[in-house]
Parts: structure tokens; C-alpha cells; sequence
């Protein structure tokens, strides 16, 4: 008889069995596709960029294309994290960049030093998911507000993007499987773009739907 | 580089979710591309993309289009509608075997019909536990149902 843990895991003892498959409504209202020379190369929706503890595939998805001219890429959750931008500096000389990055992204008018000392997250600690990332702070710095910023996607807007590009990209997001996988996956067979699967880290070296595919080579 | 990784022949041999997804063979390497995260963001993956041309997308959608059904769930068609759709009490149900699951390890052989319908995410808190206690107790009550214990109930089948 298998015990519950046996139960609640996949095949493989890493990945979580979750229910993936994208709604049929997701075909409705799909605009015409873009013919492919005219479509542009690689669509990247990283929607929310996750804690770095976790994964920080779609941290380094961000911090590469999204200055590169290929790539149209889609986050909308960078801006909260100014208060982790400085988590690679000793302490005395975190509060003054915190503050700079605050008011870089927020603009002058938001009052930066009340949610530093104040705001509801002024009691977490800020750098513990970052811990020996420094790569990722730094980045962070040197990326232009506007790239901070990002730009959330409508699923009118999503779908629109998924059929004016060549290429999108899947990324892992809390866990191995994701939404967009199955989306894309039905998505491509209604000519939009063709996938590319991220496999990412040893953790999860497994294949998209490895709990429930049975691989028969 | 594009799809280096290894991509097998494989059988959708449970269904993802929906009751009319029936087992079919797919490849995934005819309608994606699978990629490692060391290269998948370099200029040199770009470029490779870059120079795939409109015959390949041209074959990926045809394969895909085969495939969509299986990536999709139409809760429209008649036998979805017909399917009843879980009730409050089927999560009662559900919780009262999980929690009991959880907190008496002499229940964690189960029939595994029954766990599999509630595999145990992160612990309830204790408020969460109490709301669901008293939610699933007005039902109880209002329809009558059986009052036996969840143990009990269990061990005397």
C-alpha cells in the first residue's frame, strides 16, 4: 500500500502533481496570426518574478533579454523589490541606495522613506532570499527604471503578443510545471508562437509533464 | 543547441485533469523546443532561433494542431456538464481524511482513492481547521449526514 507522501508526489519524488491544463475560453477571441516573416522573434511573459530562494530562472531570464531588441519581455513585479536592491553592500551604505532606487523607480513624489521605515514590509528582512546573489542586486541596479518597471499583460494583450511572435519562451515559475506550458502547447496549434521549454537546474531535471508522461523511448 | 536535451516519445498514460482526455503519443519535440537555462537566454540562442525557418514552424503547428485537445479543458461539452461538479461536502469529505491522515499516522495506509483526492499541501493553521470544522458541521447538521468521526468512519469499512 503506498503512504501518503508516495501519494502526493510525482514519479520522480521532486515535482508536485498539480492539475495543468489551460481552458478551452483560451482560444476564444484569438486574433489572426501575424504572418511568420513578419513576426517578431521571442516572447518572454515572466509575469512575476519569483522569490530568488526558490528559483532564479526567470531573475536571470530578465536580467538578459530584457535590454536585447529580439525580446519582448513581460514582468510587472520588479518594482516592489527596491528595498532587496541592495543586499549585496555592507549595511551602513544599504539605507542611502535603497532609497535612490526607491525614488528611481516610484518617482520623487512617493514617499520612499516612510515605507522604508513604516510601509507594511518595513520589518522584513530584505536580503534573506538574496543571500550570495549579488549578481542579482547588481543587475537590478543597473537595469533602466523603465525596465523596472515592466508591463503586465492582459490575457487580450497576451494573446495578441502570442500571435505577432515567432518563439515564446516557458519558464519555470514556483514550481517545475507552469500554467504557460499547457497554454503554449494549445496555443502553438492554433499558429501561434512555437515554445521554448527552459529546463532549469539540476533539482528539476525532468521534463514537462514528468509526473504524469510515461517516457517509452 | 535546439533541443539538445533528451526528448523521448512518451505516452500521456494518466489524464492531466479532464475526464475526456484519453491517452495519446506525442512528441514533444515536434511542437516545442526544449532548451537548458545555461544557454537559453544568450545572444547565441537568439541567433539560433533567428535562423529556424517558416517549414519547421509550418511542421510544428501541423503536429500541434493534432495535440491541442489535450492541453485544453472545454468545460462546455456535454459530458463535462453532465459530470456532476464537486459539491461543499466532497471537500469536507476530502479534509476530514487528510486531516485525520495527517494527524494519525496509523491512517496513512489509506486506500490511495481516497488521499489521492487531497494531496496535503502546506499544513492548515489551526484557525483554518477550525473554520472548515464548524462550516463542515452546519452542513452536517442541515443535511442530516452522518456525525461519526472520520476514524470511525474509515476503520469500519
Amino acid at each position: 500500500m503506498p503512504r501518503l507522501s508516495q501519494v502526493a508526489t510525482g514519479p520522480t519524488g521532486l515535482d508536485i502533481v498539480t492539475p495543468k491544463v489551460a481552458s478551452a475560453s483560451l482560444l476564444a477571441g484569438l486574433p489572426p496570426p501575424t504572418p511568420w516573416s513578419e513576426r517578431k522573434l521571442l516572447l518572454v511573459v515572466l509575469g512575476r518574478i519569483i522569490n530568488p530562494a526558490i528559483s532564479t530562472v526567470r531573475w536571470h531570464a530578465w536580467r538578459d533579454l530584457h535590454s536585447n531588441p529580439m525580446a519582448t519581455v513581460y514582468q510587472y513585479n520588479l518594482k516592489d523589490m527596491w528595498m532587496s536592491a541592495a543586499c549585496d553592500l555592507p549595511e551602513s551604505a544599504r539605507r542611502a541606495v535603497q532609497l535612490s532606487e526607491c525614488r528611481r523607480v516610484w518617482g520623487a513624489e512617493y514617499d520612499c522613506e516612510h515605507q522604508l521605515d513604516h510601509g507594511a514590509y518595513s520589518t522584513r528582512d530584505h536580503c534573506r532570499n538574496f543571500h550570495g546573489r549579488s549578481n542579482l542586486t547588481q543587475s537590478y541596479r543597473a537595469a533602466s527604471a523603465e525596465a523596472i518597471r515592466g508591463r503586465f499583460l492582459s490575457e487580450v494583450g497576451f494573446k495578441a503578443e502570442v500571435m505577432r511572435h515567432k518563439f515564446c519562451l516557458v519558464v519555470r515559475g514556483d514550481f517545475a510545471s507552469t500554467l504557460k506550458l499547457s497554454e503554449h502547447l494549445a496555443l502553438v496549434g492554433s499558429m501561434g508562437c512555437v515554445p521554448v521549454l527552459v529546463k532549469a537546474g539540476d533539482a528539476l531535471n525532468v521534463l514537462p509533464f514528468s509526473a504524469v508522461v510515461d517516457p517509452r523511448c | 543547441m535546439l533541443n539538445a536535451m533528451p526528448c523521448a516519445e512518451a505516452l500521456l498514460s494518466l489524464p492531466l485533469h479532464s475526464r475526456r482526455l484519453t491517452a495519446q503519443v506525442f512528441n514533444l519535440c515536434r511542437i516545442a523546443y526544449i532548451v537548458d537555462e545555461r544557454i537559453a537566454f544568450s545572444q547565441m540562442m537568439l541567433d539560433a532561433l533567428a535562423a529556424v525557418p517558416e517549414q519547421d514552424a509550418l511542421a510544428f503547428w501541423a503536429e500541434a494542431a493534432k495535440l491541442q485537445d489535450a492541453f485544453l479543458y472545454d468545460e462546455a461539452t456535454p459530458e463535462n456538464l453532465r459530470a456532476r461538479p464537486p459539491t461543499f461536502e466532497d471537500g469536507c469529505q476530502a479534509w476530514r481524511v487528510t486531516l485525520s491522515a495527517r494527524l494519525t499516522p496509523s491512517l496513512l495506509h489509506l486506500p490511495t482513492r481516497r488521499l489521492s483526492k487531497s494531496p496535503p499541501r502546506a499544513r492548515p493553521s489551526w484557525r483554518c481547521c477550525a473554520t472548515m470544522r464548524a462550516r463542515c458541521a452546519a452542513v452536517s447538521a442541515v443535511k442530516g449526514a452522518s456525525t461519526t468521526t472520520p476514524r470511525a468512519r474509515l476503520t469500519s469499512r
